[in-house]
């Protein structure tokens, strides 16, 4: 019942935010819109703690400008390699995850590939690991270092 | 000179970098070796490329709905970019490609998944 609501809430927020037209008519038909498509959702069984991270999604903003910061020195780290593919030295690593939750692991997953230089490859989800192909070893050896992972983690606030 | 020229200058500084930073990625995508390393120059053009120039695209916004899309655009890019490169990285793992270049040590470290 809660995720329904906050689904509809969000997808309504979408709506508004999208259409530009404020007339009654069209809100109703929006709300019912998103409404409708909420209770689809929850009949499928998609409106659960993984399809809808809640807990995640709100902490989002706390770790942005770290990670913005992150990709862009990566990038520059990429384009010098680019630059001078001598310098490529690829390798791949496992990196241990402390996260809980599925999405908790997928989000640390995809900070890895959203980072140029290291792209997840597989995530173990048994053990709590990730497959890490890293393009020279500063590349790998930046996300064996435990600094994400705990950032990641503390997005989950369990 | 004003706040506005200066945020638009902003803009446009933004805009330049984030079309060499395209073009970076797309001259990794060529001069890398395998495929693995390619994909590295792909996540160029996803995050600095992209989010350069949506950057960009934002300080010249001229009302707010076009900032809003500006922002959903660049939340839908960061969520879908890093999981289709995960796929496409999966997939060349599943179908047996060993990465190139990787040294005999670590190859006997690391266990097939």
């Amino acid at each position: 019942m809660r995720q329904i609501v906050i689904s509809t809430a969000l997808l309504y927020a979408l709506w508004l935010l999208l259409s530009g037209h404020y007339n009654g008519l069209l809100l109703t038909l929006g709300f019912f819109s998103a409404l409708g498509a909420s209770l689809i959702g929850a009949r499928m069984g998609v409106l659960d703690e993984e399809g809808l991270p809640m807990a995640i999604l709100l902490r989002l903003p706390k770790v942005t400008l770290w990670l913005i910061w992150e990709i862009l020195k990566s990038n520059i780290g990429v384009v010098r390699v680019i630059l001078n593919p001598k310098l490529a030295r690829p390798q791949m690593v496992r990196v241990k995850a402390s996260q809980k939750s599925v999405a908790g692991l997928v989000t640390h997953a995809n900070f890895i590939t959203l980072t140029p230089g290291t792209v997840s490859v597989d995530v173990d989800e048994n053990e709590n690991t990730i497959l890490v192909h890293g393009l020279t070893d500063d590349f790998a050896a930046a996300c064996l270092e435990p600094d994400m992972d705990a950032k990641v983690s503390s997005l989950e606030g369990k | 000179m004003s706040a506005i020229d200066i945020i638009h200058l902003i803009g446009i500084a933004s805009l330049l970098v984030g079309s060499l930073a395209v073009i970076f990625g797309a001259l990794g995508l060529l001069r890398l070796g395998d495929v693995y390393q390619r994909m590295h120059g792909a996540g160029i053009v996803d995050t600095g490329g992209a989010g350069l120039i949506l950057f960009g695209l934002l300080m010249l916004s001229p009302d707010w709905t076009v900032t809003v899309r500006l922002v959903l655009i660049g939340f839908i890019l960061v969520l879908t970019g890093p999981t289709a490169t995960h796929a496409i990285a999966r997939a060349v793992r599943v179908s047996d490609q060993e990465p190139e270049n990787i040294s005999q040590k670590k190859n006997k470290k690391r266990g097939r998944g």
